[in-house]
């Protein structure tokens, strides 16, 4: 969890035009912006792209942020908006399609993907199946995964972020987790 | 008249004969130094100097050979009193300060003395007198263009090298070790070569000499072994091998070997908190991940993709060691 | 209640959505269906799995391409040196970044990453000494030379 007391002495400075205090502020969050990123975009080339945006947008947009709203929750919406803009620019569809991934600009293709040998079978396909199944959900359900998982954060947290009610929350991380567990199938099932 | 001229035609043939015959042939000097290592005996004092991570270390060496075995006493102060004793098959060092013998299997290396000269070229740099004895000093330099040099003084009589010089890649001299002395009538007892009584003996717990089937290794780690797609010309493939390290991942070890120098590729399994996320999309991304690192034994590259780390080791420059890492993926 | 009508509350009942009454008609109806209590586990192990996804580490140059374009885009808002210097302690990032691919450094001066960037350079330092060890049996090595080599570089590792 960010330390918002902290943080609330750093957004001083940052405004004040203070890049080192700025940097401290993209120390404590850059982690969990950039898995939220990462889930959102299909290359690490469009993650970076968009990270440096997220934090540039930051940073000019400082003056606007409330004495008494948190940076972090701030800073994320910054970077939610970010990917939807981006979404837009590129006209990518914002629904997701259980399709395999289109090779990256340079018309390569990707690297092969390493099984894990060192847990038993069940579990490489089990932890294959589970990045394919996220991969598959619909934006809003997989936004929610990755915040809260990924991220770590809290449900009130997630809440804010997205300006919806707790329980949309969780009824979301619910159907999440109900698709996820169809679409594991056997692999999830109790022994 | 054409007695004359035949006459002075047969006595420069003869002298030019005599002068080639005088000359050695580098090869061949390479070669019976090769051969002496393993079957000259004797004793003697030598002084080492390496630069080990930009610092220079010397070292004075009291040195016993016999029937294949050496044994290296250092008499610096830093290495306190360190001895080694090359078996040829195993390597045992022994360590007073804890009456500790670890002994190691030596890695048996597929570079012979003919791979040396396929990839090295031979040069005659002159002839010196060395502890009152008559040397040869030969050089080897790479074919290729660029590569390490290795200068040998070698002892006409028994091909024992009496003084060796190591130059880098890029030409700086990283080592250095002659006899100041020796006792050729030695003839060292067999208890110089073995533990001395009453010292622990251990197994070093790296044994990194054996040579693994890629598939056994890959299971074994975890995650599919990958091989280079380029290494630079006159390398040849040593092997696979396991290294296990304290507080750190296991890795494989794939080494390629020129007869002088040789390149590691070390793979393993990202350290913990590098994980991929749900990972949409695999790659690392256009700017890639490389990592670079330089001393005087070696440059290092590094690199990570999917998940695992590329490491490629060797004394060549950059850009050679780019191309063999861009080749893993 | 119905196997199929709990089966369709237990991913809300999961996540704690579910009303005090309709909680304990769940519990009551999972302490004797084996089935539905299956399907809780493994909604649980949904769970379980996705906790211990690993995050992706962000790249570790970022910061200094995003403070270069603040820098460029926006240099009335910075201020001024003189005031920087009273400033508590800077940023513990360090060391140039080469906008390419290939960063080339000096060997003890490693690009900071915000962690794990010291086991790197130690995974640098134990890999050198395994791959001069290796040169031990090479033809015509200079065993005196890399005696000394091997021994320094070891002493500062401890084998347990």
């Amino acid at each position: 969890m960010p330390c918002f007391e902290k943080d609330n002495q750093l957004v001083e400075r940052a405004r004040a035009g203070d890049v080192d205090a700025f940097g401290e502020l993209y120390q404590h969050t850059h982690r969990r912006i950039y898995q939220y990123i990462r889930q959102m975009v299909p290359t690490t080339g469009d993650a970076e792209d968009l990270m440096q945006e997220v934090y540039l947008r930051a940073w000019s947009g400082l003056k606007q942020l409330q004495a008494n709203e948190a940076f972090w929750v701030w800073l994320h919406r910054i970077a939610r908006n970010a990917v939807l803009d981006w979404r837009k620019r590129k006209q990518v569809s914002t629904v997701s399609l259980e399709s395999t991934f289109t090779d990256d600009e340079d018309g390569e293709t990707e690297p092969v993907e390493v099984a894990d040998w060192s847990e038993n079978p069940e579990q490489i396909a089990l932890s294959e199946a589970m990045q394919e199944a996220v991969r598959s959900l619909p934006e809003n359900h997989r936004e929610v995964v990755t915040m809260y998982y990924l991220e770590d954060m809290g449900i009130s947290e997630v809440a804010k972020v997205l300006g919806v009610p707790k329980n949309t929350v969780l009824s979301r991380l619910a159907r999440a987790r109900e698709t996820l567990r169809r679409k594991l199938g056997y692999l999830v099932d109790a022994k | 008249m054409l007695n004359r001229w035949m006459t002075i035609a047969i006595l420069f043939a003869a002298a030019m004969g005599m002068a080639f015959a005088q000359k050695p042939d580098p090869a061949q000097r390479v070669r019976a130094a090769y051969q002496a290592e393993s079957r000259v005996s004797l004793s003697g004092v030598m002084r080492t100097t390496s630069t080990v991570q930009a610092t220079e270390i010397s070292s004075e060496v009291v040195v016993y050979r016999k029937a294949g075995m050496t044994r290296y006493e250092y008499r610096s102060p830093e290495l306190r009193g360190l001895v080694l004793i090359d078996k040829g098959d195993t390597l045992i060092r022994l360590d007073p300060a804890t009456r500790t013998a670890t002994v190691e299997t030596v890695h048996r290396s597929p570079a012979t003395v003919d791979l040396v000269l396929k990839n090295y070229r031979a040069e005659l740099s002159g002839q010196e007198r060395l502890l009152g004895r008559q040397t040869d000093v030969i050089t080897l330099k790479p074919q290729q263009r660029s590569g390490p040099t290795r200068k040998l003084w070698i002892d006409r009589a028994t091909g024992v090298v009496l003084r060796t010089e190591q130059y880098n890649s890029s030409g700086k001299l990283v080592s250095r070790s002659f006899y100041s002395s020796v006792d050729w009538k030695a003839s060292p007892p067999d208890s110089l070569f073995t533990v001395p009584e009453g010292w622990r003996q251990v197994v070093a717990p790296v044994q990194t000499e054996r040579h693994w089937e890629k598939e056994d290794l890959s299971r074994r780690l975890g995650f599919t072994i990958r091989e280079p797609g380029y290494v630079p010309p006159g390398f040849v493939l040593d092997g696979f091998h396991l290294v296990v390290r304290p507080n750190a991942q296991p890795s494989a070890h794939i080494r390629y070997v020129d007869g002088l120098n040789s390149i590691s590729i070390f793979e393993h399994r990202c350290p913990p908190g590098r994980g991929r996320g749900f990972q949409w999309g695999r790659r690392m991304g256009r700017r890639g991940n490389c990592e670079f690192f330089t001393s005087n034994e070696g440059n290092v590259l590094v690199k990570e993709v999917g998940g695992i780390r590329f490491i490629v080791v060797g004394d060549l420059p950059e850009n050679e060691l780019q191309k063999v890492i861009d080749t893993l993926r | 209640m119905e196997c199929t009508q709990i089966k369709a509350k237990l991913a809300d009942y999961s996540v704690g959505l579910l009303g005090e009454r309709e909680n304990k008609m769940v519990e009551a109806h999972l302490a004797q269906c084996p089935s539905c209590a299956a399907e809780l586990r493994a909604l649980e192990r949904v769970d379980r799995v996705l906790k211990a996804v690993e995050p992706e580490e962000p790249p570790a140059h970022l910061w200094h391409s995003i403070r270069a374009r603040i820098e460029a885009e926006h240099p009335r808002l910075q201020i001024p040196f003189w005031q920087r210097w009273f400033s508590v302690p800077r940023l513990a990032l360090g060391g140039a970044v080469a906008a390419a691919a290939l960063v080339a450094i000096a060997y003890y001066s490693v690009l900071r990453s915000p962690e794990g960037e010291a086991s790197l350079h130690e995974n640098a330092e134990q890999l050198m000494h395994t791959h001069q060890m290796m040169s031990w049996g090479d033809p015509l090595s200079d065993k005196a030379a890399l005696g000394v080599m091997l021994a320094s570089r070891a002493q500062t590792q401890e084998v347990p």
